[in-house]
């Protein structure tokens, strides 16, 4: 699945007990659905394991997606020290 | 030294090395007499070898930069000349709340190097881009071995490699659990039917 994530002080949310499913609905049907941390890694498990597999692609995060583009165009990447073509020189 | 008789070997070492970018359109290539052209197209390129435009070979123009990678194996008989590789990159740009996300490991994709000079051989803080598997060539390391992951740290960085190739392991995984599953319920039956036959 797709994961998106939101701080929480960004949302208002019902506080979800251990093993508790919040379910929203809207016009009478689910919507949507809170699960505490726990669960949630469970039910990932579990999709993993029984799940249709999907491309990891889909579940990459903007927070990976940043890093990977800045440094996929070399943009925040260490200096090198030029002392280490003396002290590790390639072998 | 070689690769070979390297004391750790590669495996997990932490490398500077040249990375090239990937070629990407419009592409600038030299043509059969050394003149820089420019191609809007992949296509464009095929086209221009077929019309002798450009060698069977062309000459892409790439850059390149100089930078940490970690790699993945060891070439103890240095048949291959190439390794694979995942680079190592910077998150100073992320807020800080993501950069805690890196920090804490809540970021898969991101496997976090902590500032450890002795250890990785880095001045700062990093984070392996599993995205970013790369071949390296061995001459173009710039250095040997600054630092290592160790066995751990390698095993979760292969274990999500998969993840993030896109290898399904769960089927495997689950053909060796119901293979063990019914090996341990053919031994318990025999075990029964054993049983029942002594008087």
């Amino acid at each position: 699945m797709h994961t998106r994530v939101v701080p929480a002080n960004e949302v208002r949310i019902p506080e979800p007990a251990a093993g508790e499913l919040i379910i929203v609905e809207r016009y009478g049907k689910p919507h949507a659905a809170v699960i505490d941390a726990e669960s949630l890694q469970l039910f990932q498990r579990m999709l993993a394991m029984f799940g249709e597999h999907q491309p990891v692609e889909l579940a990459l995060s903007e927070t990976a997606l940043a890093v990977h583009r800045s440094s996929e165009a070399g943009e925040d990447v260490e200096d090198f020290d030029f002392d280490l073509l003396a002290a590790h020189p390639a072998q | 030294m070689t690769a070979a008789n390297a004391p750790r070997g590669m495996r997990g070492a932490i490398v500077w090395a040249f990375t090239a970018f990937q070629p990407e359109a419009p592409f600038e290539l030299a043509d059969a007499d050394g003149i820089s052209r420019t191609y809007a197209d992949a296509a464009d390129v095929a086209r221009a070898i077929r019309d002798g435009e450009l060698d069977n070979v062309p000459r892409f123009h790439v850059p390149a930069k100089l930078r940490p990678v970690v790699l993945l194996q060891d070439r103890p008989r240095g048949a291959l000349p190439e390794y694979a590789a995942l680079k190592l990159a910077r998150f100073t740009k992320l807020n800080h709340a993501d950069q805690e996300r890196v920090r804490n490991g809540d970021e898969a994709a991101l496997f976090y190097l902590r500032q450890d000079k002795p250890k990785y051989g880095l001045r700062q803080e990093n984070a392996v881009d599993l995205n970013s598997l790369v071949r390296v060539h061995r001459s173009a390391l710039v250095t040997g071995p600054v630092g290592y992951l160790d066995e751990n740290e390698i095993d979760v960085l292969g274990r999500r490699l998969a993840t993030f190739l896109d290898i399904d392991l769960a089927p495997a995984i689950r053909e060796g659990v119901i293979e063990r599953w019914e090996k341990l319920v053919a031994a318990q039956q025999q075990q029964q039917q054993q049983q029942q036959r002594t008087p």
